[in-house]
């Protein structure tokens, strides 16, 4: 042990002779002999066991093939049922306004001419019916009676609109209650 | 035209260093080329230091013993993405670096010292006297005790500067090479290896002249 010869002449080393009493930790020649064991067995082990690219390829890719093609079933399946929803449970929110279209002769309450004429802020849930050129509008009615001086109070009410820009106010969606009045109304054109 | 003797020594020291690298070189494109066999060559020649390296960080000898192991797997399970652009040594104990590092990390509040506990803790400068001591036995316990209290200080420094003290003074490795391990640069190396020093001296205060 060449190093620690050194002690002998001063109990105290430098921070270097120190560090260097380190590279005397050997292991012995016994721990090499199971070190290369556990290693050969290791290196089979990882031989046999396949590698990430390869466990996709084996494992993973043929899961795709029969998930992949069930998911876009299942995605299709989805995309026509929220579009019937969109065009048939949407207006079946309006089961008055539904027996009134369905009955033959039925007329529509409209507004007065003049009354209530009203400026459509947005249509945002503007929805083709499938069976006539009329649209089912949902809309934010400014309240005129309740109107304060700095502020509006909107009012969701349901209009059955047509496509020459003329709209019929069918329900106020909050108190469900249909008004007798009729007339037209400006659309914003949004639908 | 005469030269100094260190420049002249640190010369060879390049030289040789050139040569161990095209040696690699040659059985790493051997094992590329799919001659498996070869690689056991490469371990034979590095699984001392790369255990060394590994325990020094870990300061557990099962530990450095599967993380040796297993840095050797991943190295021949990548062997065909190891360019040459780095030396081999380089190239496996940055492998064995960051596996350390991820173990470290991932035991993070586990304290481990494989060498085992003394019953009665000696006095610094009882070890450094037991150390010049005539029988082998006493000398043998006192240098076991000391290599355990620089574990214990080693331990208490951040993993990069103890592994830059580990790469440099234990593993005599320049500061280009342990750039290159470390992916820094030398600068850092060298600004780490300082305040790596200055704690361990605190550190090892009662130890050092």
């Amino acid at each position: 042990m060449p190093e620690t010869d050194d002690y002998s002449r001063s109990q105290k080393m430098t921070l270097e002779q120190l560090l260097q009493v380190k590279r005397l930790e050997k292991p012995s020649s016994e721990f090499w002999l199971s070190f290369e064991l556990e290693l050969k067995e290791k290196q089979l082990k990882a031989l046999v066991k396949p590698g990430r690219r390869q466990r996709f390829r084996t494992v993973l890719l043929p899961r795709l093939a029969v998930l992949a093609p069930l998911t876009a079933v299942a995605g299709i399946a989805a995309l026509v049922l929220s579009t019937s929803w969109m065009g048939i449970g949407g207006n079946a929110r309006l089961p008055g306004m539904e027996e009134e279209l369905a009955s033959p002769g039925a007329t529509l309450p409209v507004l007065a001419a003049g009354t209530d004429l009203v400026e459509m802020e947005k249509a945002p849930t503007a929805r083709p019916r499938l069976a006539d050129p009329q649209f089912v509008v949902d809309a934010l009615v400014p309240e005129r009676s309740s109107q304060e001086s700095f502020r509006t109070v909107s009012v969701p009410q349901t209009f059955l609109a047509s496509t020459d820009g003329t709209a019929h106010y069918v329900m106020n969606v909050f108190t469900a209650g249909r008004r007798e009045s009729g007339g037209s109304i400006k659309t914003s054109g949004e639908f | 035209m005469e030269i100094s003797r260190p420049v002249s020594k640190a010369l060879t020291t390049d030289q040789a260093h050139a040569q161990d690298a095209d040696a690699d070189a040659v059985v790493v494109q051997r094992v590329q080329a799919g001659e498996v066999a070869a690689f056991d060559q490469l371990i034979l020649k590095y699984r001392e230091r790369l255990y060394s390296i590994i325990y020094n960080l870990t300061s557990n000898r099962e530990d450095a013993a599967d993380l040796t192991q297993d840095t050797f797997i991943k190295a021949f399970q990548s062997i065909n993405r190891f360019k040459g652009k780095s030396s081999f040594f380089t190239w496996i104990y940055r492998i064995g670096v960051n596996a350390t590092y991820t173990h470290l990390r991932r035991n993070r509040l586990r304290r481990f010292f494989s060498l085992e506990n003394m019953d009665q803790e000696l006095a610094s400068a009882d070890i450094l006297e037991a150390l010049t001591a005539k029988t082998d036995l006493t000398r043998e316990g006192a240098l076991r005790e000391l290599q355990e209290k620089l574990n214990e200080a080693l331990q208490t420094l951040s993993l990069r500067h103890r592994t830059v003290v580990v790469l440099f003074e234990i593993e005599a490795m320049s500061h280009q090479e342990i750039a290159e391990v470390m992916k820094c640069s030398v600068g850092t190396v060298r600004s780490r290896l300082h305040y790596a020093k200055q704690q361990l001296q605190t550190k090892l205060q009662s130890y050092i002249s």
